[in-house]
């Protein structure tokens, strides 16, 4: 079914084409339908979504939904790790550590104030809400692997999972869209922080160039919880990444680094808003993008500072690199803040250039040639997003990069 | 925290030009329909081209919706109850027909249209309600063959300029108040500066909005041909009154080769009072076209009244190594709304843009930056630098900053920075154990903020710009 | 010239100062010593009206005025000058045009003309000779950018030009190399006079033996325990502040 499709069918016709089965969260769903139905498809007047590109998937034809019956080796790993295929998740190839736990989300939580309409579709349309449980000062150093692979040519998935820290868990997550065969993936991921807990969470969105993924992460954060939060995309001909954070708790204390790296004619789209509605929160962000031939990338980052967010650190901080020699490359950027406190420290910045030709002529002037030297340039615009990430994710994302040239 | 309180205090002033003028006015009655167009073209004895063009955008203005896409939030207009034309009933010619009363006040605002700005140097161009009262220095520009006059005059007198140039940069369908503003405008100034004169004094309008329930509507249009410069100043004010009046003007800039242009605005029209009651909505479109190669265009303004402002004064960078700039300062204290910024807009190779842009927000003031960096695909090695910084001043203060950057071209190098922050109680005890007073201490930091905005105004328009955020701040009555 | 007594100050609910005296008189010097967090910054910036803090109970009088009755500027007219540790920095500001403003207002308050611009720039250019200060100080902004060392020469300067009756030094020499803390010293000993008065807030010895305090005060739980002059101070020096316990568990 295409997406413009979804817009005007009926309920009846919606369950029956994504199979979908009829129990208590049937009303959840049905709901979800309707808020979708409500809200539409992102038009040119809806200020987030205009120049992600997000249309040009409405017209897709989807093949029908089917339970996938056979199982792809995935290179084996010391780590842990949670497997969903086609929406549905694979305990013979997952492996997880004591503490925790995957069930069957009885009670997703509610989040209707939202104006994504993907959130609502993945609300409407999983196949399972899932939910991550993560037990009290429960700490696990071994990174925690989700895999979320798709194996039918031209198909859709929707997903909606939720991972709960409860007081004082501390884990290292490394969530991996790894998507194929022309399809598209839409998937909600909620992070919920109980008070005193950490993670580190590390996203790989290096999706088939054919296909099209839709991320939307809803992370809210309690008191003296902590998040850093890595997302290296270079996958997917279109991709929208929505983070949505709320920082609820004092204390709490988000990182946020982004590397974005389009190519040829793919459109990548980073949309955050933070919020900060309690005391003495910190955040931080870093998005880089580096945009090569015809490509596109835009950054919509707003970090809203709530009335009584008295001493608030908010720091925010965008670059970007156009590399093309042709005038293709398109870069959007808008760093936003809304401030309605006076105690608090805000800064934010952005850049949109291309390489220094002063470098460039320094680093030629001293012997090396011209295309070697533009790598080393670049490698140095990069490194100061990369070099955060966790050196476990990072040899993981070296390994597949090489493995894929 | 206890230091700031006192601030507050400082800040509930009084607006001082808040007076009314006694003169006996002209007004048509409220509503707005095709006669009333009619009206006004034949009250400003205008051609019939004018007319129609009037009457075009009419058609195209009510077809279109007023904007609400901004931070601002303000009561539904009601378009049907303004009256789009007042005017002092004396015919004026010379200066010596000017009503005493209108002089004083001129004097009132510090504006003397006499001796003083002639010692000063300073062309002043007065437009009272919906007229321009009288041009000084005319004929001695004249001489120069540079054209300051009212742009009624200019519709009469040099129609071929006005027909090339009008509408030429912020078109009738522009957006919902260009549209108005095009169908209903009444006044406003007309610079012409020819092929390679430097104008040897500076330009300068003043606007006041008198009458009751009237709104005012000018139009500016200033055109530098090729290899000229011209400085132009504007200063605008209104009496306090309980209800809303609507100010929605337009200005156009055209700079031809090697031609510049600065403009810079002091607007201090009514702000309302500490509830959001009353005072100006100053929704304004102010663009410049740096047409020709080596031109350049540079907006300052110090923005401290208007219960909403809602301006963007823009550059379209056409010609080659053009320029734009943007300096601005805005305060908002009581309930004032501000949404401001600028678009540069990069077309031709090489230009370059800067934008400064200062809010300083206190009491319930709302101060939102909004902007615009768009580099075309044939834009090569375009460069901005945007800064804009943000003074909160207590806590019921709200700063916001959205910047847009839209680059298709990878040659450009685009710089973008921006800092909220609030004048800390540490600062104010440093100055004050130096023995300042409280006021001054604000007053300072505040001046320092603005530093670099400020040093972009003309000498004399400097000086008033700081005396008027002395008054906005500290609460002495002028 | 101060008297204070009984003095009770708290921050946020917690006790800083409690029951505490002290009298300094004309042209004595008297310097504060105890370990860190006991409380000496904060004398220093009660007396100046910091509004961090809230005096609980006590007196402070000033030549025979209720201090705690008028402002921070007020208190800056009356002659009262604090030499922050760590003076802020404010962008934005020029450091001559400030001076000149501070100038003025302590010439309006005094009933003195005002000078002249070009008197005044006279005036801060045999000020800063006479610290060693170079002339660009005067065009930078106030205290931005400035390092650690211009940072207390300019509180001096502002000192020399502002002439208090009171000076209060908080910890002047923290961050000083031996070269910067002479000249900050020399600038110090160069205003002394029968009409001045001292008060040095210091952690260590060695700026004493720069600056010559005529009392030595320790001060520790909220309170002045033991005055003495200069030997308490090589006391101090030599078994640290570990006496200040046993002198707490004597008493």
């Amino acid at each position: 079914m295409k997406l413009l499709e979804l817009e005007t069918a009926s309920t009846k016709e919606i369950l029956k084409e994504f199979l979908l089965p009829n129990d208590l969260l049937t009303k959840t769903r049905l709901d979800s339908i309707k808020k979708f139905q409500e809200l539409g498809l992102p038009r040119i007047k809806s200020e987030i979504f205009s120049k992600t590109g997000v249309k040009l998937i409405y017209q897709n034809d989807y093949l029908k939904n089917k339970k996938s019956g056979s199982y792809t080796n995935i290179p084996s790993s010391d780590n842990y790790r949670i497997v969903f295929k086609k929406g549905f998740y694979c305990p013979l190839q997952s492996n997880l550590p004591d503490g925790i736990k995957i069930l069957f989300d009885t009670e997703p939580i509610i989040k209707d104030q939202s104006i994504n309409p993907f959130y609502y579709l993945t609300k409407a349309l999983n196949n399972n809400f899932y939910i991550i449980e993560v037990q009290k000062d429960l700490n696990v150093k071994t990174p925690v692997e989700i895999i979320y692979l798709d194996e039918l040519y031209k198909s859709q998935t929707h997903m909606y999972i939720t991972l709960k820290l409860k007081k004082n868990a501390k884990i290292n997550l490394f969530e991996k869209v790894l998507i194929d065969n022309s399809s598209f993936f839409n998937h909600t991921f909620n992070v919920i922080l109980e008070k005193g807990s950490e993670i580190t969470h590390v996203r790989q969105q290096s999706a088939e160039l054919s296909s099209n993924v839709i991320s939307n992460y809803n992370y809210t954060l309690d008191k003296n919880s902590n998040a850093k939060i890595y997302s290296y995309e270079d996958g997917s001909d279109l991709s929208l990444a929505i983070w949505d954070i709320d920082l609820i708790g004092e204390n709490a204390d988000i990182d946020f680094t982004v590397l974005q790296l389009p190519k040829m004619k793919q459109k990548l789209n980073t949309i955050v808003n933070i919020k900060h509605s309690t005391q003495n929160a910190r955040s931080n962000q870093l998005i880089k993008q580096i945009i090569n031939d015809e490509a596109k990338g835009l950054v919509d980052a707003k970090v809203i500072v709530c009335k009584n967010a008295q001493g608030t650190k908010v720091k925010q901080l965008c670059n970007s690199l156009l590399l093309s020699d042709k005038a293709g490359a398109q870069a959007y950027v808008k760093p936003q803040l809304e401030i309605y406190t006076d105690e608090l420290e805000a800064s934010h910045g952005a850049t949109v250039g291309s390489l220094s030709q002063e470098q460039l002529y320094y680093l030629m002037s001293r012997g090396i040639k011209e295309e070697d030297a533009k790598v080393l340039l670049i490698e140095a615009f990069k490194k100061e997003a990369y070099e955060s990430f966790p050196s476990w994710a990072k040899e993981k994302i070296d390994e597949y990069q090489y493995s894929k040239k | 925290m206890g230091a700031n309180k006192n601030i507050i205090d400082v800040l509930e002033n009084e607006y001082s030009l808040g007076f009314t003028t006694n003169i006996e006015s002209d007004t048509i009655e409220k509503g707005l329909n095709k006669n009333v167009i009619k009206f006004i073209s034949a009250k400003k004895d205008e051609p019939s081209w004018m007319l129609d063009k009037r009457n075009k955008s009419f058609d195209i203005w009510q077809k279109m919706q007023e904007p609400h896409w901004s931070s601002i939030v303000h009561p539904k207009i009601d378009y049907q109850n303004i009256s789009y034309f007042s005017a002092p009933k004396q015919k004026l010619d010379s200066m010596d027909d000017v009503e005493p009363e209108l002089l004083k006040t001129y004097e009132k605002l510090g504006i003397p249209l006499e001796e003083q700005k002639m010692l000063a140097g300073v062309a002043v161009d007065a437009v009272f309600d919906s007229v321009s009262i009288k041009t000084t220095f005319e004929k001695q520009l004249g001489d120069l063959g540079i054209i300051f006059c009212s742009i009624s005059d200019a519709i009469k007198n040099h129609r071929k300029l006005v027909e090339k140039y009008l509408f030429s940069v912020v078109p009738m369908s522009d957006n919902y108040f260009a549209a108005l503003n095009a169908a209903v405008f009444t006044d406003g100034t007309f610079v012409y500066i020819p092929k390679g004169v430097r104008c040897p004094m500076e330009l300068s309008t003043y606007f006041r909005i008198n009458a009751i329930g009237t709104g005012q509507f000018e139009r500016t249009l200033i055109i530098a041909d090729e290899g000229s410069y011209v400085s132009y100043n504007e200063g605008c004010s209104a009496p306090s009154r309980d209800e809303n009046q609507l100010h929605a003007a337009v200005v156009e800039l055209i700079a031809l080769k090697d031609a510049q242009i600065n403009y810079s605005t002091i607007q201090n029209w009514y702000p309302g009072d500490e509830n959001g009651k009353g005072g100006i909505y100053n929704f304004v479109t102010k663009r410049g076209i740096c047409k020709g190669d080596n031109s350049k265009i540079s907006w300052t303004q110090v923005e401290t009244g208007s219960a909403i402002t809602w301006k963007y004064p823009s550059c379209i960078l056409a010609g080659d190594n053009s320029v734009g700039e943007f300096y601005s300062v805005a305060i908002t204290t009581k309930a004032q709304q501000a949404d401001t910024g600028s678009k540069m807009i990069h077309i031709g190779k090489n230009t370059k843009s800067t934008i400064i842009s200062k809010g300083i927000s206190a009491l319930k003031g709302l101060n939102a930056y909004r902007g615009l960096v768009k580099v075309g695909s044939k834009a090569k090695n375009a460069r901005n630098f945007t800064q804009c910084d943000s003074l909160i001043i207590g806590p019921n203060a709200r700063a916001h900053t959205f910047p847009y950057i839209n680059v298709h071209n990878s040659s450009a190098n685009i710089e973008h920075e921006a800092t909220t922050s609030k004048i800390s109680d540490e600062q104010l005890f440093y100055l004050m154990q130096r023995g300042l007073s409280e006021e001054d201490a604000v007053s300072m930091i505040v001046n320092g903020f603005c530093k670099e905005v400020l040093g972009k105004l003309p000498m004399e328009f400097a000086v008033e710009a700081r005396a008027l955020l002395n008054v906005t701040l500290e609460g002495s009555v002028g | 010239m101060l008297h204070i007594k009984n003095l009770r100050v708290d921050i946020e609910d917690k006790i800083i100062l409690n029951g505490l005296d002290l009298d300094i008189k004309a042209g004595e010097v008297h310097a504060i010593m105890g370990p860190n967090g006991v409380g000496k910054s904060t004398l220093a910036k009660v007396i100046s009206a910091h509004p961090d803090y809230e005096v609980k109970s006590g007196e402070i009088t000033y030549k025979n005025k209720n201090l705690l009755e008028l402002d921070v500027a007020q208190r800056a007219m009356e002659g009262i000058f604090l030499a922050f540790q760590n003076p802020i920095e404010i962008l934005g500001v020029n450091n001559m045009y400030f001076l000149k403003q501070a100038f003025n207002a302590k010439c309006k308050y005094t009933g003195i003309e005002e000078m002249t611009s070009l008197d005044f720039l006279k005036l801060v250019k045999a000020k800063i000779k006479s610290l060693g200060i170079t002339a660009d100080f005067l065009k930078r902004d106030l205290n931005a950018g400035f390092s650690g060392g211009e940072k207390k020469l300019n509180e001096m300067l502002q000192m020399s030009i502002l002439e208090p009756k009171l000076f209060l030094l908080d910890e002047i020499d923290s961050g000083l190399d031996v070269d910067a803390l002479k000249s900050v010293a020399q600038g110090v000993n160069s205003m002394l006079s029968k009409e001045r008065s001292v008060l040095l807030i210091t952690h260590h010895k060695h700026l004493l033996e720069y600056i010559k305090p005529d009392f030595v005060h320790i001060l520790y739980d909220g309170k002045i325990i033991q005055s003495g002059d200069i030997h308490l101070a090589k006391e101090i020096e030599k078994n640290g502040y570990s006496i200040v316990k046993d002198l707490r568990s004597a008493s």
